[in-house]
């Protein structure tokens, strides 16, 4: 069991860095966590004893190199109650989103077909659907919210019966925090034939999330939000779904074989992994992931409702300060300030040290939706505690009277 | 660098009391702009006289306080300006944003001097550029500006 909040933050080396002086106080988990030492040292460990290109060399090296990648898509893939095969790694979740639209959506998603998204969506699970409708002459429908900005189930269920292909939506909303029934709403998809894409950024860096039990048919989670390195995440689906998917780039590693003119493609997941892969990527994101279990193990979700529940019995004191979220928030706090921009109070509460998010956090449908042009995001983690958002609200209170 | 060289008292002024804002009914010039890391919008009206001069020019929108203030200090530096002096004064005010501008070229800035502060903070340059981009497309004749 690890001690969450303070005496953790030695296990993260930049939270020992000072910002013009200051401690840095670390408030944008939402966009990114930062690395705990064993996954640096992992990357470091990686180009000082392994580096090789994966599947191709014959030494000692490339041996180990695809052994310890392999090895990583096997502990990822566990995570997630999967299997290696059905765990593609990609960039992130924006990538695997794209993947899918592109190589599923091509495919199967044709004009006068529906593809379903709730307007609270992130911009990368609600442009690439949008993209695809274009393209294919098909109807994107953006599905409105309950007054606690939830999904509308009735409406939902009303639009699956009308014929859908697709229904795409988060797990937990990067601006609100609030985490939907993925089981559930999955089911009533599945009822009515329609194919579920689960945004699970968010998630999968706080939860345990097991895709079997959600019934979902694609997952897809960024690493850099679960302690690992930028640049590696992935996709989860079952292996119908995934033969069933034309590649959606050619190259190395994605063929079975190619002849002067033609070409077949190899079985999943290379299929889908054209070009050398983020080896390291993988390997520091499988280290990240034996962290992450220790860290939810020892209690991670009560840690961060703790907090957020802390944060917000000090925002709620302003009467200036108006939340985004309906509902008490858990994790990720956005709010706006009356008569005053977001983006001038980050500004100011970096002169404090205090990093936090201002702007509407690639969920422009959401802030309209909200008449919110944009918005104050604090989102939490294992290695905050109460003194950071003491700091907050100490910074913030000589915001307002520096602006006001 | 602190914040008094970004939020100079002369721009917490126009931003808490913002001069030229509003709208023109049938200006001769209009264009939205746009800044769309933050989705701040702005749009700018002017009318002008005969010989092409801003006789009245106003702006609207909402925006951080750099963004507002810039617009609000703006307005009252090109009225009675011809559409040239005010894309040269443009170009100079842009450089002098991102710090690029000789000190030998700031004599004549007047107030618009205040701006030189936000050259110290990177992340912030686009919400002073707004207002600028705005009217230099607006007097262009076209409709629509972004600082991307």
């Amino acid at each position: 069991m690890l001690s969450l909040g303070k005496s953790l933050r030695s296990k993260f080396p930049i939270l020992k860095r000072k910002i013009r002086g200051k401690r840095l106080v670390y408030l944008d988990n939402a966009a990114t966590t930062q690395k705990p030492i064993e996954v640096i040292r992992e990357i470091e460990n990686y180009y000082m004893n392994t580096n090789a290109n994966v599947h191709r060399g014959l030494y000692k090296l490339a041996e180990e190199a695809t052994s310890q990648y392999e090895s990583s898509r096997e502990r990822v893939a566990k995570w997630f109650d999967s299997k290696p095969e059905n765990l593609i790694f990609t960039r992130g979740t924006t990538e695997s989103i794209n993947l899918i639209a592109k190589s599923w959506g091509s495919k199967y998603i044709s004009a006068d077909d529906r593809v379903l998204a709730p307007l609270s969506e992130h911009h990368s699970n609600y442009v690439p659907w949008q993209m695809i409708c274009e393209k294919k002459g098909a109807e994107f429908v953006s599905l409105p919210l309950l007054q606690n900005l939830k999904i509308d189930r009735d409406i939902l269920e009303k639009n699956l019966a009308m014929g859908a292909k697709i229904l795409a939506f988060s797990a937990q909303s990067n601006v609100l925090g609030n985490k939907e029934n993925v089981k559930e709403i999955c089911e009533l998809a599945k009822k009515y034939g329609v194919i579920t894409i689960v945004d699970g950024a968010q998630i999968a860096g706080h939860s345990r999330f097991s895709i079997k039990d959600s019934g979902c048919d694609f997952f897809a989670f960024s690493g850099h939000k679960m302690f690992g390195p930028m640049g590696i995440g992935g996709f989860v689906a079952s292996d119908e779904i995934l033969s069933s998917m034309p590649p959606w780039q050619g190259g190395g590693e994605m063929i079975s074989d190619v002849k002067r003119d033609s070409w077949t493609a190899a079985q999943s997941p290379y299929k889908f992994e054209a070009g050398t892969p983020n080896v390291v990527g993988a390997i520091a994101l499988s280290k990240a992931v034996d962290i992450l279990d220790e860290v939810i193990e020892s209690g991670l979700e009560d840690h961060v409702l703790n907090l957020s529940n802390y944060a917000y019995e000090k925002l709620k004191v302003f009467e200036n300060v108006k939340f985004l979220s309906k509902e008490k928030p858990c994790g990720a706090i956005s709010f706006w300030v009356e008569s005053m921009h977001p983006h001038d109070l980050a500004t100011i509460l970096d002169q404090d040290g205090i990093a936090i998010r201002a702007g509407h956090h690639c969920a422009k449908p959401l802030h309209q939706h909200l008449n919110v042009q944009a918005s104050v995001r604090l989102s939490l983690h294992a290695y905050n505690d109460f003194d950071d958002i003491d700091d907050f609200i100490e910074s913030l209170k000589g915001a307002f009277s520096f602006l006001l | 660098m602190s914040l008094e060289d970004l939020y100079r008292s002369v721009i917490l002024d126009h931003y808490r009391s913002a001069r030229n804002k509003g709208k023109i009914e049938n200006p001769d010039f209009h264009a939205v702009g746009d800044n769309p890391a933050c989705g701040d919008q702005l749009e700018i009206f002017i009318s002008c006289l005969d010989d092409g001069t801003i006789s009245d020019i106003k702006w609207n929108g909402e925006g951080c306080a750099i963004c507002c203030a810039t617009a609000s200090i703006m307005t009252e530096s090109v009225k009675e300006k011809s559409k040239q002096e005010i894309l040269n004064l443009v170009e100079k005010v842009k450089k002098l944003i991102k710090g690029e501008l000789d000190d030998s070229e700031k004599d004549d800035l007047g107030e618009l001097i205040v701006l030189e502060g936000v050259s110290k903070f990177p992340v912030r340059v686009k919400c002073a550029t707004l207002p600028w981009v705005s009217i230099e497309i607006a007097i262009q004749g076209k409709k629509e500006a972004s600082t991307e």
